[in-house]
């Protein structure tokens, strides 16, 4: 049990904490308890790695202190973890109501409160996850085709339905990926996510037959045994580039842009820089890990063509190489000239694509959905008459089995999911991957928070995950008709679009459902 | 729903249109009178080495724009109205033409001059390039008409309604040939015109289809991307132009182009023995999932030398086949055989992804 007075010390810090500069942050999520149910246990307080939860003496009883959790109100991001340890059920995580006039929206309000804050000094204001903007999802907006009488539905539990891949160039110059289902882990480097959550990744991966990423973070030693099915990442700062590293890799991925922040590079805070991180990304214990905006030898396309080639001299031609760009504006004739610089995959991520940090601006206002990037890459290649030179991967956004085919329909050939395996593991969506503080033990290099992953039951939840998305993607193709996956890539004609304009359609190639 | 019956000679004797038009009547169950067509190779021994050009036009203003067209890029060498009988049934139908002509506009020299010289192509591989778009730019620049065949020494026959009546229009019942495929509609997912009707030609490539492809949106985007246009509103041209692609095109050999179309299972593929036939068609089916044909499907296609008969990796539709001496016969039931061939030595149920493919002993103008 907890002693008063260091409950009282911890108020008084409390009190103090609030009262510097007399400045308070808006309330958003807040914690409530059922005191009826509540027993007291104290759980809540340990399980809140955020600090949003202390336990306050309520009652004295036969010479003992009984102590209550109450909210501090400062820190809840709503991640609900507290929420769901709590064996009492006595926890509930509530939004508070906002009332906002003119046209200012709470978030700007919020970040207006934030960033002007005396107690600290005007900054950026960084934000995790994918857009949250109420911009238009695409992919609620299409519908799938179904076989009625004309054509009988395949059955998946009678008849084979394939969902094999294969992903590269077509041409016997470098050997292909092979998946079992179109989706692969998209890249989270270690330092971002723990390594316990990569371990899982990577053995969820090699029990489906597909591929993780590592993200820009290296490769930690004890992932080289799953060689088979991981692709390794070179993003700017070049972490952790060894030839170990190319051995231990089935694909290479030149990370030149990522859906959250197109156009600026990433910061790995020095405190998450802990020695097994130094190790893999081969930089200084404790400091700052720092990606440059471009690739300094990257300033066109004609660098990025000898980075492609001195990548496949390097590994002997043996791994096929892919790059990963943002989805912006002018993506068709991007990925038309990296496709003609020689890569064999091109992926590429959404405004929706999630992130460990990245400044709230670029995110809520750079790049442009997933469904229209990869629907105008698919269309260029196929009129320049070079689809079939390179793969195409759709990242940014999927958030189900549907998501997946609709993407593959657009024109993808198989898919990056990154969010939703963080999801798949518990994580709340509060947004706040960059503070090391995740109370799932996620994205954080807290031991003690890192140790919350049980690597066996997260490689299960992956592969759980995977099998489930599988077989409704089976069923899907099953009402469709269609018994491979090869003849749903840039299928439009599966597709029909409800409330879109013209020109959104005209985009996504697809026609007005009723037509 | 739709009835396909196939015929071929392998030693080029010839069998007898109103065989065939018996038979396929026999499937009039399979039809809605919507549409039928007869592909038949070997009716025109006296032009063999002239591209036989079949068209039909809406009306006389499409005839007229349809034959200046004709004449501007091709050297036509006879045209006549294709004769017709009359069928009470038939209450409407298009002016048909057909044309024996060579390519290049009236001058038979054409072909030197424009070929190019830096390029290894045959007089003859440069012919069919130059028929090939031929096809597409009449068939998209002329409203109203469209090429119903343009290959040498065959010729195809189609229209509205149920194939007795066709068969009795075209007076197939006169004619012979020693490759025959025919057709009979029930359409479901495109409009009936006489240009929706089977059989679809492409050079010397015909196709009966009956099935749906439900992969047609991607095989679509993977012919176009290779210079065809699928302008006919329907899904079984894309057959026709894949095999002319991967056929002729890339010089791929008949049975790779059908394992390319409808591949075994990956289980199967995993399991096989054979590892040289199993990297085959591993590497077939990882290059060109694109062109792999989804959906229920039964198809006879034939290039004037061989007749393929081919089903969908599930055998969704039927088909069966018969062989009688030199003679083979493919249908969509085994009752058309009783008239094509009531002694036959063998009867057998198609199997999936196993093409059969029959070939005529070599003649000197295929
Ligand atoms: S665990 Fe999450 S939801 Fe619960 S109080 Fe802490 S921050 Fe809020
Ligand atoms: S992974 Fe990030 S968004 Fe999810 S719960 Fe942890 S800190 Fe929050």
């Amino acid at each position: 049990m907890y002693s008063l007075y260091s409950l009282m010390k911890q108020e008084e810090k409390l009190y103090e904490l609030s009262m510097e500069k007399n400045w308070r942050r808006p309330v958003r999520f807040e914690p409530l308890f059922d005191y009826d149910r509540c027993s007291g246990c104290g759980l809540c307080a340990t399980a809140c790695s955020w600090g949003e939860i202390r336990l306050i003496p309520k009652k004295v009883e036969n010479g003992k202190i009984y102590s209550m959790p109450v909210a501090n109100r400062h820190s809840c991001g709503g991640c609900h973890y507290c929420e769901r340890q709590c064996p009492e059920g006595a926890i509930r995580i509530v939004e508070r109501p906002f009332v906002s006039s003119h046209r200012y929206w709470r978030e700007d309000q919020e970040n207006l409160w934030r960033q002007a804050d005396p107690n600290k000094k005007g900054h950026i204001l960084l934000i995790s996850n994918g857009s949250d903007s109420e911009m238009i999802t695409y992919f609620d907006h299409l519908m799938f085709d179904a076989c009625q009488v004309t054509n009988p539905p395949i059955d998946p539990l009678r008849e084979p339905v394939e969902l094999r891949t294969y992903l590269g160039r077509k041409d016997g110059s470098s050997p292909l990926l092979e998946l079992n289902v179109p989706i692969m882990f998209s890249a989270m480097s270690f330092g971002s996510i723990n390594l316990r959550v990569q371990i899982a990744e990577a053995k969820a991966a090699s029990i489906v037959g597909t591929y993780w990423n590592t993200g820009e973070g290296g490769l930690h030693r004890e992932l080289y045994s799953y060689r088979e099915n991981t692709i390794v990442q070179i993003a700017s700062g070049r972490f952790g580039v060894s030839p170990k590293f190319f051995k231990n890799c089935s694909a290479v991925e030149i990370k030149i842009g990522q859906g959250a922040k197109p156009g600026i590079g990433g910061h790995l805070p020095g405190e998450k820089v802990t020695s097994e991180i130094s190790e893999t990304r081969m930089i200084p214990e404790g400091t700052d890990a720092l990606s440059p905006a471009p690739h300094h030898d990257i300033y066109s396309i004609e660098d990025l063509k000898q980075l492609i080639f001195a990548i496949k001299e390097t590994t002997g031609y043996e791994k096929p190489v892919s790059v990963k760009v943002s989805a912006v504006h002018n993506i068709a004739p991007i990925v038309s000239g990296i496709a003609r610089a020689g890569a064999d995959i091109i992926a590429i991520d959404g405004f929706r694509g999630g992130t460990g940090a990245t400044p709230r601006r670029i995110r809520q206002s750079m790049g442009i959905p997933i469904e229209l990037a990869i629907s105008a890459a698919d269309k260029r290649l196929r009129d320049e008459g070079i689809r079939d030179r390179v793969s195409l991967v759709a990242a940014g956004g999927i958030r189900n089995s549907a998501d997946v085919l609709k993407a593959i329909c657009l024109g993808a050939d198989a898919v990056y999911i990154g969010t939703a395996v963080l999801v798949a593991l518990g994580c709340g969506l509060c947004q706040r991957c960059y503070a090391n503080k995740c109370a799932y033990g996620i994205t954080t290099n807290r031991k003690d928070l890192a140790d919350r992953i049980d690597v066996d039951l997260a490689t299960e939840a992956l592969v759980n995950l995977l099998s489930a998305w599988n077989d409704e993607i089976r069923e899907l193709m099953g009402g469709m008709g269609i018994n491979t996956i090869g003849s749903l890539v840039g299928n439009r004609d599966r597709l029909r679009g409800v409330n879109l304009t013209v020109e959104e359609m005209k985009v996504l190639g697809v026609k007005q459902a009723g037509l | 729903m739709c009835g396909i019956v196939g015929a071929i000679d392998t030693e080029l004797s010839m069998i007898k249109g109103s065989d065939i038009v018996e038979a396929i009547t026999l499937l009039r169950e399979r039809g809605n009178g919507l549409g039928s067509g007869y592909a038949v190779y070997g009716i025109y021994p006296e032009f063999k080495d002239l591209y036989a050009i079949h068209i039909a036009c809406d009306n006389e203003y499409a005839v007229q724009e349809a034959e200046n067209y004709i004449k501007a890029h091709t050297y036509v060498k006879a045209a006549e109205d294709i004769p017709v009988r009359n069928v009470k049934s038939i209450k409407w139908h298009p002016n048909l033409r057909r044309y024996f002509v060579k390519p290049g506009p009236n001058n038979e020299d054409f072909m030197l001059k424009n070929m190019d010289p830096g390029n290894l192509q045959t007089e003859e591989e440069f012919a069919e390039i130059y028929m090939k778009n031929f096809v597409f730019d009449f068939n998209k620049s002329i409203k109203g008409a469209f090429v119903m065949s343009c290959g040498k020494n065959m010729g195809v026959f189609k229209g509205v309604g149920y194939p007795d009546e066709i068969g009795e229009f075209y007076m197939i019942d006169r004619m012979e040939g020693y490759i025959w495929l025919a057709h009979n509609r029930f359409p479901t997912n495109s409009q009936s015109w006489w240009g929706g009707a089977h059989p679809f030609s492409l050079l010397e490539w015909t196709v009966v289809h009956n099935g749906e492809i439900t992969s047609y949106g991607v095989n679509r985007n993977y012919i176009e991307m290779h210079g065809y246009k699928c302008l006919l509103q329907t899904d079984t041209e894309v057959i026709s132009y894949l095999f002319d692609f991967f056929v002729r095109e890339k010089g791929f050999s008949i049975e790779d182009t059908c394992t390319i179309l409808s591949p075994p299972l990956w289980e199967e593929i995993d399991e096989m023995e054979d590892d040289k036939e199993k990297k085959r068609i591993k590497l077939l089916r990882q290059f060109y999932p694109q062109a792999l044909l989804n959906g229920p499907f039964a198809i006879l296609v034939s290039n004037g030398s061989s007749l393929i008969a081919m089903n969908d990796n599930l055998k969704l539709r039927p088909l069966v086949a018969a062989k009688s001496g030199s003679r083979y016969y493919f249908s969509s039931e085994e009752c058309s055989f009783e008239i094509l061939c009531p002694e036959r030595e063998k009867t057998w149920m198609l199997s999936r992804n196993r093409p059969e493919i029959i070939s005529v002993k070599e003649i000197e103008y295929v």
